[in-house]
């Protein structure tokens, strides 16, 4: 309809409607990023306002479940608290399908990759080894690195040398590593006299420490730090340029000399591994032992994230910080009845809403000034 | 025994494989049409707990499955004017709806768990047909909309290459502006096939809680909707090979299932794992048999028609 009304602006003909009118709309290049801004906000509001709506039908009273949630996470330190370790995980799986993107590739098996590293950061810790406590938290960070990325460059591999779609096999591992951990909880990593399918607690110099009084575990700075070096990297280094070059024009790229099927493996072995640290921090910084289901819908979280972040470093640390504060809010109001699958109703529905805003965002109005015809 | 068990894990393999063939023929009338629709999964898990839920409040499983498929297909509507009209990134759409319809469902489905649903589509033998060797108990002797689903195989082909509006459908997936020259409306082609995919999408779904399980279960399409997609990769769009695929998941779903109950000592994890490795390692072969050569996917598949900027 929009494009109409600019066809219409452009029609030579007199007396047509959009010409009577006192504005022309336009089209921009690019959007703006206070456009951006404005119209994510308004998608957010609007999400909020239909998952009311559905709350209503389900006879919840939404006023209280949203004032509550608000004001059980963001105004209490136990609720900042919590939601920066639920953000920590989240902004990295995060970061890593925002590395994936940036050279082309959907990896939506950050789960499968999250839950491998926590595994290896896992096997580490029940070693219970004899050595100062930072280096072993190092070697669960590099365990919890490697784990993450093997599974990544397994779904790697089809895509480099045969083109099979990256997103069927990263998306299809998940259900693999999820009955794979199942398998491990139950067998070879359960707990001595343990009933419950769980691994023994870690000792705890395994443990990522606390920064000072606030509750929050260490690995929340380290995963700050590592989404803008990581962001950093692929925006500004050579090799961030290589990745983009791959992901935007694989032609291009190919006649310059950069090898794409190096390059693929590469970025998914990082995107993989930031996935990997995420499951290594859950487990050493919050769980303190293996289970199932430590973080269930982890990928569809992380991909709502990095696209609600647009892709953006700085937006994904504020994105995974407020989402994760709906998500611990949403288990906090479990009580009053609001199910934790609310969170993922409203990533649904902003996702989509932002995206139909999108083409809104590229039109700007113009006010005719005068009587200019 | 070896008779009774070779039946067994046939029969059980169309019947696990119903759903997942279902969603695969919506998906190949969407993406034969130039739309990705990644959404499977969360339009299946929206069929699955609409047709369930509205069995219970009903008692009555067909306006259970009349309103799986009205509200998949209201999700199918979403999704096409966000990708048709509004060119949003098909990719991201699909995921969106993935997520949305996992939450929806949850949230719908919370109060229904265990509860036994009134009404069930059981296995249905058909007269004389089902005494068939073989073929019979196989073929024969599933519930009824497992018997859709396999109809639904070759009408599906058949209005694909066959008929003047399938013909039509798969210009606009091929090269929608020589369509649009030749007087075909490219965007409610898209709506309409987008929309009815979508439909047979919940359609499985809807098999899947009133046929196969008989019981809601949080996310219970458990991937279903992913192997659909890959079955449409790898069934180069076509409807036959398309029920080949299924019946593939389908068996060796079942497979697992039946070695569990004999009491093959092998961790049941391992063989659950099956399902999803299969269509993995089918693509990479159908990959590798068909590499340098052009892919088989309607050309503009993914692509937004925009009339203007042709």
């Amino acid at each position: 309809m929009l494009n109409e009304v600019i066809e219409n602006s452009k029609a030579p003909q007199k007396n047509s409607f959009s010409q009577r009118l006192p504005f022309s709309i336009e089209k921009r290049q690019f959007p703006t990023t206070g456009a951006v801004i404005m119209w994510s906000i308004i998608g957010v509001v609007l999400a909020l306002i239909i998952g009311a709506i559905f709350l209503l039908a389900t006879g919840r009273d939404p006023i209280e479940i949203y004032t509550l949630t608000f004001s059980k996470v963001f105004t209490t330190p136990y609720g900042l608290a919590s939601a920066a370790n639920k953000a920590t995980p989240l902004m990295l799986g995060a970061a890593g399908v925002m590395v994936a993107a940036k050279a082309g590739l959907w990896n939506v098996g950050v789960e499968g990759q999250f839950l491998v590293g926590a595994v290896a950061a896992s096997g580490v810790a029940l070693l219970n080894l004899n050595v100062p406590s930072f280096v072993i938290i190092l070697l669960m960070l590099v365990a919890g690195f490697l784990g993450g990325a093997l599974v990544a460059f397994i779904c790697a591999l089809p895509k480099a040398y045969l083109k099979v779609n990256e997103i069927i096999t990263t998306l299809l591992f998940n259900y693999i590593v999820v009955l794979f951990v199942a398998y491990l909880v139950h067998g070879p990593m359960k707990g001595a006299g343990n009933n419950v399918p769980q691994s023994a607690v870690f000792a705890e110099n395994s443990w990522l420490p606390q920064i000072g009084s606030t509750g929050i575990h260490l690995g929340f700075i380290i995963a700050i730090i590592m989404v803008i070096l990581f962001g950093w990297l692929m925006r500004k280094s050579t090799f961030g340029f290589e990745m983009r070059v791959v992901g935007n024009n694989p032609k291009a790229a190919k006649y310059t000399g950069i090898s794409i099927i190096r390059n693929i493996l590469l970025v998914m072995i990082i995107s993989g591994g930031l996935a990997g640290i995420g499951g290594m921090m859950e487990v050493s910084g919050v769980v303190h032992r293996m289970q199932s289901g430590i973080f269930t819908n982890f990928t569809l979280t992380a991909f709502a994230v990095a696209w609600l972040a647009r892709l953006n470093t700085a937006g994904v640390l504020v994105v995974s910080y407020l989402l994760a504060g709906l998500l611990v809010g949403a288990y906090v109001m479990q009580i009053v009845g609001m199910p934790s699958a609310m969170v993922n109703v409203l990533e649904g529905l902003i996702i989509m809403l932002i995206v139909a805003f999108d083409i809104v965002t590229v039109y700007r109005i113009k006010w005719k000034r005068g009587n200019s015809k | 025994m070896t008779y009774t068990l070779f039946i067994a894990i046939l029969a059980g393999g169309i019947a696990a494989g119903s759903s997942i063939l279902l969603a695969s023929l919506g998906e190949i009338l969407s993406e034969k049409v130039g739309v990705l629709n990644l959404g499977l999964e969360g339009i299946m898990l929206i069929g699955a707990v609409s047709g369930f839920v509205f069995t219970i409040i009903t008692n009555n499983s067909w306006i259970g499955i009349l309103m799986a498929i009205v509200l998949s297909a209201v999700a199918g509507l979403i999704f096409a004017v966000l990708t048709i009209s509004l060119h949003g990134n098909q990719i991201v759409c699909g995921l969106a709806m993935v997520i949305f319809g996992t939450g929806v469902s949850t949230l719908i489905g919370n109060p229904y768990v265990g509860t036994p649903v009134p009404q069930s589509f059981d296995a249905v033998a058909i007269p004389l047909l089902s005494k068939i060797p073989v073929l019979g108990p196989v073929i024969f002797n599933q519930d009824v909309l497992t018997y859709i689903a396999l109809i639904l195989v070759f009408v599906v082909w058949y209005f694909l290459f066959r008929t003047k509006p399938g013909l039509h459908l798969r210009s606009v997936g091929e090269s929608p502006g020589t369509a649009d020259a030749l007087g075909i409306n490219v965007t409610l082609t898209r709506y309409i096939y987008v929309i009815i995919g979508s439909a047979l999408v919940g359609l499985g779904g809807a098999q899947l809680s009133l046929a196969f399980t008989k019981v809601w279960i949080e996310n219970m399409a458990a991937g279903r909707g992913w192997v659909a997609v890959a079955i449409v990769v790898f069934a180069g769009w076509n409807p036959q090979k398309a029920l080949l695929g299924a019946v593939l998941f389908g068996i060796v779903q079942a497979l697992g299932f039946r070695l569990q109950v004999i009491g093959i000592s092998f961790p049941p994890d391992f063989i659950n794992m099956l399902p999803y490795f299969l269509p993995i390692v089918v693509l990479c072969i159908e990959a590798a048999k068909t590499h340098r050569k052009k892919a088989a996917g309607p050309e503009a598949l993914g692509v937004p028609y925009i009339r203007e900027s042709r």
